[in-house]
């Protein structure tokens, strides 16, 4: 291990390390913003396996976000407040819908891909938007529980926010030391060979749909959870969590960040919503301001902010 | 089933199925020649009824009617000159997935200034008296306004047609679409051709969203809806084919009016349902081609 990889080695201990003790210094509502900025984070995750390591852009992932934040709400208010069972509908109802909508989309090639997404997600969309008796429509379902956890000796109510914080993060640091392994191994080799050249991949014997279906699956689980925890910590499941603008967000987080880099989604989701806090009530038009960032980043700054750092220093983040 | 009622909903659904067709061509000419997916397509849509409205304000209806969409067409097809000169000019070399992101952009920067300038309240047309009410045909109505959209779509169509096939502009944007190296060796100013057609698809963009939009109230978020109505037909016809975009555009126009009326409950997700099946029988779509 040479002297850069310990100095990044020792920088992912220290967030890590920053993570797990904050909330004991922390004001409230800086923690709210931690909290959200690692769900986010999660939502980049799921979009960054496609976009960065498969090579497909998917510009409806919010359908997967809105499908998790629904389905948990809609559990925890009729089934059950004990998190395991509306965690594993959330998995079991993307894992199926993700599959259907994925086996259609993903053998199209990325262009269509892009759009057949985008399609998919508003059609969830207007499904939402319409069953009212179901989804409350318009108004959404207000006060979503955050749940609690119940193992024979062990009960903690997630209501308080500084549980539901370490919830987040415990789910956060799994799921992306999962993406982590699953990005190193021989599935995450295939899937960017699949990108760099999906003709001679196949050629090789990989089959190419299989493994952009299962990468899609992956995709969408990964976004379903970050909506399960975002319905419970904002209390809120809403239509809007499936319009396209939502899709929108991790694309523009994954870009600041660096689409190149291990740590860009997060990182992106953290200088995102710290601009968000501070900036949109400066701002007014917020979607006019993304949409000039997005712009200055295609045409001006692919790399991202942590694809720049890493150039500058050689390193690998 | 009543033949007369019948009659009135295949007409509905040809007037549904053009108006469709004006959109979405747009989207096929621009891709077939310049290789670019313009995701904003809608939101250019949505910019051209919003001329539209403003001019009616400002004008008045009346005979101008017919003018002032034709005007707010033109407007979108400067508009989009500047977006070919400034952006899109500077990604053609990249790989394709900046181009997609681009776009994206740009639906956001629109949405945005639609927002700025018009606001978020939904604004309805003032058609012209001579528009409005219905005819009758074999003893049932139909709305005149239609039959007008039917007709208008229709002409417009021809002359897509004609200036592809039969001037020479079309000709070597059709060139360009087929070779672009052999083309600009042929001495045809490609850059030009790529301009030029950005501009005629965002002009036949504008122009739809004046004359499709007249009948609805518009809002902000309207474009991204007819994005993705415009999304399915060109999915359904086949990617940069025009005949394709007709075809596609025609059933869905079709089958939407007739579900309707006898399947309300379903007529929304029609569309997707028509695309699915496409998708699951015939991956490139009707006409497109395969690889």
């Amino acid at each position: 291990m040479n002297g850069k990889n310990r100095w990044v080695l020792s920088l992912t201990i220290f967030v890590i390390a920053f993570l797990l003790i904050c909330p004991a210094f922390l004001p409230s509502f800086t923690l709210y913003l931690l909290n959200e900025m690692l769900i986010y984070g999660l939502f980049c995750y799921g979009f960054y396996l496609l976009f960065s390591h498969a090579g497909y852009l998917s510009f409806g992932q919010a359908a997967y976000f809105a499908l998790g934040a629904y389905s948990v709400a809609i559990m925890y208010k009729h089934v059950t407040l004990n998190i395991w069972l509306p965690f594993l509908t959330v998995i079991a109802v993307t894992a199926i819908v993700a599959t259907v909508l994925g086996f259609l989309s993903v053998r199209l090639g990325t262009l269509y891909f892009a759009f057949i997404t985008l399609a998919f997600a508003q059609m969830i969309y207007a499904i939402v938007f319409r069953w009212t008796s179901f989804t409350g429509g318009d108004d959404g379902l207000p006060g979503v529980s955050r749940g609690m956890i119940d193992v024979y000796f062990l009960q903690i109510d997630l209501e308080s926010p500084i549980y539901f914080y370490y919830f987040t993060l415990l789910i956060f640091l799994v799921l992306v030391f999962v993406l982590r392994k699953l990005v190193m191994s021989s599935f995450g080799l295939t899937l960017r060979s699949i990108r760099d050249n999906a003709e001679r991949t196949s050629f090789i014997g990989v089959n190419p749909q299989r493994h952009l279906l299962i990468a899609f699956v992956i995709s969408a689980i990964y976004c379903a959870i970050a909506g399960a925890l975002h319905a419970s910590l904002t209390k809120m499941a809403y239509p809007e969590l499936s319009y396209w603008s939502t899709s929108a967000e991790p694309i523009i987080m994954t870009l600041i960040g660096g689409i190149y880099t291990f740590s860009g989604p997060f990182f992106g989701a953290v200088i995102y919503i710290f601009l968000k806090t501070y900036l949109m009530t400066m701002i007014g038009n917020w979607i006019l301001f993304l949409g000039v960032v997005l712009l200055i980043i295609v045409l001006f700054f692919r790399k991202g902010v942590m694809g720049f750092i890493e150039e500058k220093w050689g390193v690998r983040l | 089933m009543d033949p007369g009622i019948v009659l009135i909903d295949l007409l509905n659904g040809l007037s549904r199925g053009m108006l469709y067709f004006l959109m979405a061509s747009g989207l096929t000419l621009t891709f077939s020649v310049l290789g670019v997916i313009n995701f904003a397509h809608g939101s250019l849509i949505m910019l051209g009824a919003y001329f539209a409205w403003t001019l009616l304000q400002v004008i008045g209806g009346g005979w101008f009617f017919f003018p002032i969409i034709i005007f707010s067409g033109i407007i979108v097809g400067v508009i989009g000159i500047l977006i070919e000169i400034f952006f899109l000019r500077r990604i053609y070399e990249s790989e394709h997935l900046y181009q997609l992101l681009l776009t994206f952009a740009l639906i956001m920067i629109i949405d945005g200034l639609v927002l700025e300038i018009w606001g978020g309240m939904p604004r309805s047309m003032m058609l012209p008296g001579s528009l409005l009410g219905a005819v009758s045909i074999g003893g049932n109505f139909f709305p005149k306004y239609s039959l007008f959209i039917l007709f208008c779509s229709t002409a417009v169509a021809i002359l897509v047609w004609l200036f592809l096939y039969k001037t020479k502009f079309g000709k070597a944007s059709r060139a360009a679409a087929a070779d672009v190296e052999i083309t600009s060796a042929l001495g045809i100013n490609v850059p030009f051709v790529y301009c030029g057609m950005f501009a005629i698809g965002a002009a036949l963009a504008g122009f739809s969203g004046g004359l499709g939009l007249a009948m609805s109230s518009i809002t902000p978020g309207v474009g991204a809806h007819i994005a993705v109505t415009c999304f399915a037909v060109i999915v359904i016809g086949g990617l940069g084919s025009l005949v394709g975009t007709l075809v596609a555009a025609l059933i869905l126009g079709i089958f939407e009016a007739f579900g309707d009326h006898y399947f309300p409950q379903v007529a929304m997700a029609l569309p997707f349902i028509i695309m699915a099946v496409i998708l699951l029988a015939r991956p490139q779509g009707l006409f497109g081609r395969k690889g």
